[in-house]
């Protein structure tokens, strides 16, 4: 980090070399694409940036939403109606200013896609709440996709294709009704998966997968968010919990190279998410006996222990401190199913052990991230925490105003972190 | 090249807010009314906070139906007046009809011409967050009295259905439970 802080020290102070003819500028020249390439190899940090200005935009786009959805009914049909168009028009206009000043900035270009996508759903909301349209799901998503697909192509945004893929194709369990849009972002996929390897496919790949992969969770668990208690199978949770740790310890085994590691990143996500659900009280009382083709199961599971301790026995010792956490969720899956019988004092302990266990999880990514230096960990673990706490923050009942607040708060937040921590990276401190 | 797509886009964005805006106030505006005799409730979601789901008595009506054909779902509802412009709904069909007494709606399946539920599209209503609970409990409080008059009042054109209004015993809510002008 100290030769980054360097580096751009010395690409400043060339100017003056050049004045005071200790250099000329072909060499001035030479020195800057030498030094230009080793900045260029930190590029990846790129990403926490992207993903920090993503995060924040939807969160401030939903505040705003949430105070106007509160004064709704104090404010006349007329009224109501500008102010519907009012942020798309917004958006458009901070769009318009993106093409002219900002084309060159990914995080720009990227989170003003995901910007334009939000308030454009936020103005048909509005004029489907004035005129008491009854929310048809798949056809307002699909219509919002559709109106997408140019911006997509004009800023080049994968976080767009991501978003607007990711909730419109689960959403059609036949593909014939969202073939418009599909076939629409096909040259778009083409483009950016010639190279397999860029940050650009890695980033897309993954977005994808974790969206359309929230999107089934979402449906298929909403009533942990509405009621605050799931539908899982206690049994399901170990066999999921020991899966996802074993692919997790192939892909640091056998897949990690040039550091792309996938499978290490879809054991890492599926632990995060079944541990994120696991902090939801359960109620269901599925136990071994009742469990459907137990015994293939039985079977599975013990051969999935054995196996898992192999990999781990094998590299334990380049283990880090996060790495050991996503360990531990089978095992706290385990002493659920030991201990739970129907007392609610047990359950109260396993539901604290569980969302311990996740803060636990989110911290210790983020350790690993500053200790490694690098921030896409760091993001990871604060995405996690944030995450916890907006899950935490909806199932309380309060006002849209207070709700919308908060959002604003924690977006404006995000934003602040992402310009602290590129500040701090531009002097080549640790964070 | 792209500052025109970009413009384009824009615009196209803009004139399907529009369109949208447009449509549903010129159902608003010459729209025929039609009354639903109304059960609404409070629902809470996290996305929409609170607001009013309606369930009307005409959904629980079992109509004729013409099953249809392919899988395409939308079907047609066919509605005739009372003598107190109530709605009746008087057969769901596949087939697109000719009159204008009629509004699109999604059946879910259909077999040996029984059809499965059906929801009405104009079922949500939206207004002041505080005023949903009250709504609610305004209209159990009206159940009590003799010959309560709770409908909602939607207007038809062209297949399309507009909420326009709900009256809990004749009283409107978009006017935060005043009487009902007299016209």
């Amino acid at each position: 980090m100290k030769d980054i802080k360097q580096i751009n020290w010395l690409l400043k102070e060339l100017p003056n070399l050049v004045k005071v003819g200790i250099l000329n500028e072909d060499k001035v020249k030479e020195i800057e694409n030498h030094y230009k390439l080793q900045l260029e190899s930190h590029k990846p940090l790129n990403l926490a940036f992207i993903i920090f200005a993503i995060i924040g935009v939807i969160f401030i786009g939903g505040g705003i939403l949430s105070i106007i959805a509160f004064n709704w009914s104090a404010i006349n049909k007329e009224f109501k109606t500008v102010l519907a168009l009012l942020p798309t028009l917004i958006a458009q206009l901070i769009g318009w200013f993106v093409f002219k000043k900002k084309m060159e900035s990914i995080a720009w270009r990227e989170s003003m896609s995901v910007f334009l996508f939000i308030c454009l759903a936020a103005s048909i909301t509005l004029i489907g709440q004035i005129y008491h349209l009854a929310s048809d799901y798949s056809s307002f998503i699909l219509s919002l996709g559709l109106m997408s697909l140019p911006i997509i192509y004009i800023f080049r945004s994968s976080a767009l294709v991501a978003l607007s893929s990711g909730f419109i194709i689960p959403c059609f369990s036949n593909i014939e009704n969202s073939i418009i849009f599909v076939i629409g972002i096909c040259p778009f996929l083409y483009k950016v998966f010639q190279n397999k390897y860029s940050p650009s496919s890695y980033f897309l790949s993954i977005a994808m997968s974790v969206l359309w992969l929230f999107n089934e969770m979402f449906w298929t668990f909403s009533s942990c968010v509405d009621h605050n208690y799931c539908e899982i199978n206690k049994f399901g949770k170990i066999i999921n919990g020991i899966c996802f740790v074993f692919l997790f310890f192939v892909g640091t085994l056998y897949f990690n190279d040039n550091k792309k590691h996938p499978l290490r990143i879809i054991g890492a996500l599926g632990l995060f998410f079944t541990s994120y659900l696991s902090v939801f009280k359960s109620t269901q009382i599925s136990n071994i006996s009742n469990y459907p083709a137990i015994s293939f199961n039985i079977v599975f599971l013990i051969l999935m222990v054995i196996g898992t301790i192999y990999l781990i026995k094998t590299v334990s010792s380049d283990l880090f401190i996060s790495e050991w956490c996503l360990l531990v969720y089978p095992i706290v899956a385990l002493i659920e199913i030991l201990i739970i019988k129907s007392s609610s004092t047990q359950s109260f302990l396993i539901s604290t052990l569980y969302n311990l266990y996740f803060l636990l999880l989110a911290v210790s990514i983020i350790i690993k991230g500053n200790n490694t230096k690098e921030l896409n960990i760091i993001a990871t673990g604060s995405f996690l925490i944030t995450l916890y706490i907006i899950t935490k923050f909806i199932s309380i009942q309060s006002d849209l105003i207070t709700k919308g607040l908060i959002c604003i708060l924690i977006g404006a937040c995000f934003l602040g972190f992402n310009f602290y921590m590129k500040k701090t990276i531009e002097r080549g401190e640790k964070i | 090249m792209k500052k025109i797509a970009l413009l384009i886009a824009c615009f196209l964005q803009i004139a399907f807010l529009i369109y949208l805006i447009f449509t549903n106030q010129a159902i608003l505006k010459t729209g025929e009314q039609y009354k639903f005799k109304v059960r609404p409730i409070d629902p809470y979601n996290i996305f929409k906070g609170r607001y009013l789901t309606l369930a009307f008595e005409e959904e629980q009506a079992n109509p004729i139906y013409d099953c249809p054909k392919n899988s395409n779902n939308k079907s047609f509802a066919i509605i005739t007046k009372d003598k107190n412009d109530f709605a009746q709904l008087q057969k769901i069909t596949n087939i697109k009809p000719k009159e204008n007494n009629y509004f699109e709606l999604k059946t879910n399946y259909c077999q040996h011409k029984i059809l499965g539920n059906f929801k009405f599209p104009f079922n949500e209503f939206y207004l002041q967050e505080t005023m949903a609970k009250k709504t609610e409990e305004d209209y159990k409080e009206s159940l009590k009295i003799k010959n309560n008059n709770s409908y909602a009042l939607v207007r038809i054109q062209g297949g399309k259905a507009v909420l326009e209004d709900l009256y809990i015993n004749d009283k409107s809510v978009n006017n935060n439970l005043q009487e009902k002008p007299k016209i």
